[in-house]
């Protein structure tokens, strides 16, 4: 910035004039030396367009580190805007709660606008979610993930009627009990590490689905409270009936079992979560039922 | 099955019933399987199917490829015929209908197996 | 004509979706059900043409889009199917 200024004051001036000239210069070179130097970076990303009938490539952009924010986000902003607008990816919220622009980078599957710019000289490799369908570039089809997550029912059923018509209400304990699963932004990002879901995706639940499956269970378990006029009393919440019901539609060799606690999900998911562990209580939960 | 067949497709004399499609290739031969007036219908549909002038002679066993008709095409008359004799053909078998001949051969069975239903 | 080429398990599936389309163009309004075969008959016939046979990774992207496109298709809520082409450049 300070150096396209300059250039503008120098421009309005006259530049015939050697002392003037001269001064540009001796600003021109303070400046280049004030502002950060340029920190050159490859990312090696991954293309494919289903217009082009031409084999997927990996293409080589180089960026300046040093006129870019922090995250592979940014970067691949930077290379959509400066250099290539061609590139395809998703995202949307920057700040790892939308889930949008899950991919794998250097190997590992995360949110881009959650992980940090690498800042050795090795080339950054980014490619979609491994073994996904590709519908462009960095674009995967979700459609077996969100129905798997649809096929879980994730969403609160209830035999009785809540009083009021209005909120269930849970007490603090019970709340705490969904830690660990509520947070999950269903990014993807766990099951398409699984090895076991790449070979069973159609039939295997996967780890994302699976955890959302405890949290229902979870849900369905609590003791609600009801109110009346009168007394302010706990009640088993008939819902229990329903956690039956959901063990048994996922109690599965394929749906369920197929987890073998490989727990690549707990090391890729970017909310810190780790749904292996919940696959386990359901299992548990299998067995003593 | 054989029995239906007969009464209601009372031209068929001759080669009822072997296990297995006798050879449609030779079809000069031998006598048709199917209704004279159902091989009519079927020509009627692939001509319309195909935009073929009238000049274009169509025969029993035309060809759908030979008529300049691609695997899409056929697809097309397949489900052209169904529409019009009102029978729905298995994936399966719609595959196997390369002529006029075959098309015809299976909507007679397909409708005399309606025909008791209804 | 000697015997007819045997299709490929790809293949078929093109054409299952293809009978799939007209099925499902069947089930809506007479003027639209026209378009949506002039539409889906065109794009077939393009990509039959357009595309090499040998392009698998494609033809099944392809496949994969027209079978979600057909799901929607088949929804009694969807009435009809436009298109509209761009040019690249």
């Amino acid at each position: 910035m300070a150096r396209v200024l300059l250039r503008r004051a120098a421009a309005t001036a006259h530049p015939q004039t050697p002392s003037l000239h001269h001064l540009f210069r001796q600003l021109s070179t303070a400046a280049a030396a004030s502002a950060a130097p340029s920190k050159p970076k490859t990312f090696s990303i991954y293309r494919w367009d289903p217009n082009n009938p031409s084999q997927p490539t990996l293409k080589d952009y180089q960026i300046d580190l040093s006129d870019c924010g922090p995250m592979v986000l940014d970067a691949l902003i930077k290379i959509k805007n400066e250099v290539d607008p061609t590139l395809t990816f998703r995202r949307s919220c920057r700040e790892g709660i939308c889930g949008s622009c899950a991919m794998n980078i250097d190997g590992a599957n995360g949110l881009a606008c959650l992980t940090k710019i690498q800042s050795g000289s090795s080339n950054t490799t980014v490619s979609p979610l491994p073994h996904m369908y590709v519908i462009k570039d960095l674009v995967v089809d979700m459609t077996n993930f969100y129905s798997q997550y649809k096929s879980i029912e994730p969403w609160l059923k209830r035999k009785s009627k809540i009083e009021g018509g209005k909120e269930v209400l849970q007490s603090k304990k019970d709340r705490l009990k969904l830690d660990g699963m509520y947070e999950c932004i269903l990014c993807a990002c766990c099951s398409t590490s699984c090895p076991s879901y790449w070979w069973n995706p159609e039939s295997y639940l996967g780890p994302a689905a699976l955890l959302h499956a405890h949290r229902l269970r979870c849900n369905r378990g609590v003791q609600m409270m009801r109110f009346s006029p009168q007394v302010k009393q706990w009640i088993a919440d008939s819902r229990d009936e329903y956690t039956k019901e959901r063990l048994e539609a996922i109690n599965d060799e394929f749906k369920l079992y197929r987890c073998h606690t490989i727990l690549n999900c707990a090391r890729a998911c970017p909310k810190g979560l780790n749904p292996g562990q919940q696959i386990q209580k359901i299992k548990t939960l299998q067995i003593t039922k | 099955m054989a029995t239906q067949r007969l009464s209601s497709a009372p031209f068929v004399s001759v080669g009822l019933p072997k296990k297995g499609f006798p050879s449609l290739r030779s079809s000069r031969l031998r006598i048709c399987a199917a209704k004279a007036e159902t091989v009519d219908k079927v020509c009627e549909i692939v001509r319309k199917q195909l935009a073929l002038s009238s000049e274009t002679s169509l025969t029993p066993s035309s060809a759908f490829a030979d008529l300049g008709a691609d695997s899409l095409d056929t697809v097309e008359i397949v489900m052209g015929l169904e529409e019009a004799f009102d029978i729905t053909v298995e994936e399966e078998n719609s595959q196997n209908i390369t002529t006029i001949q075959e098309a015809a051969d299976l909507i007679d069975k397909l409708v005399d197996k309606k025909a008791p239903a209804a | 004509m000697a015997s007819r080429p045997k299709l490929s398990g790809l293949q078929k599936q093109v054409l299952g979706l293809y009978r799939g389309f007209l099925r499902a163009a069947r089930s809506k309004g007479p003027e639209e059900r026209q378009r949506i075969e002039s539409i889906v008959s065109a794009e077939f016939h393009q990509n039959s043409k357009n595309i090499d046979r040998k392009n698998f990774l494609q033809i099944e992207y392809l496949l994969r889009r027209g079978k979600k496109q057909l799901d929607q298709l088949k929804s009694p809520d969807t009435v009809g199917l436009s298109s509209f082409t761009f040019s690249q450049q």
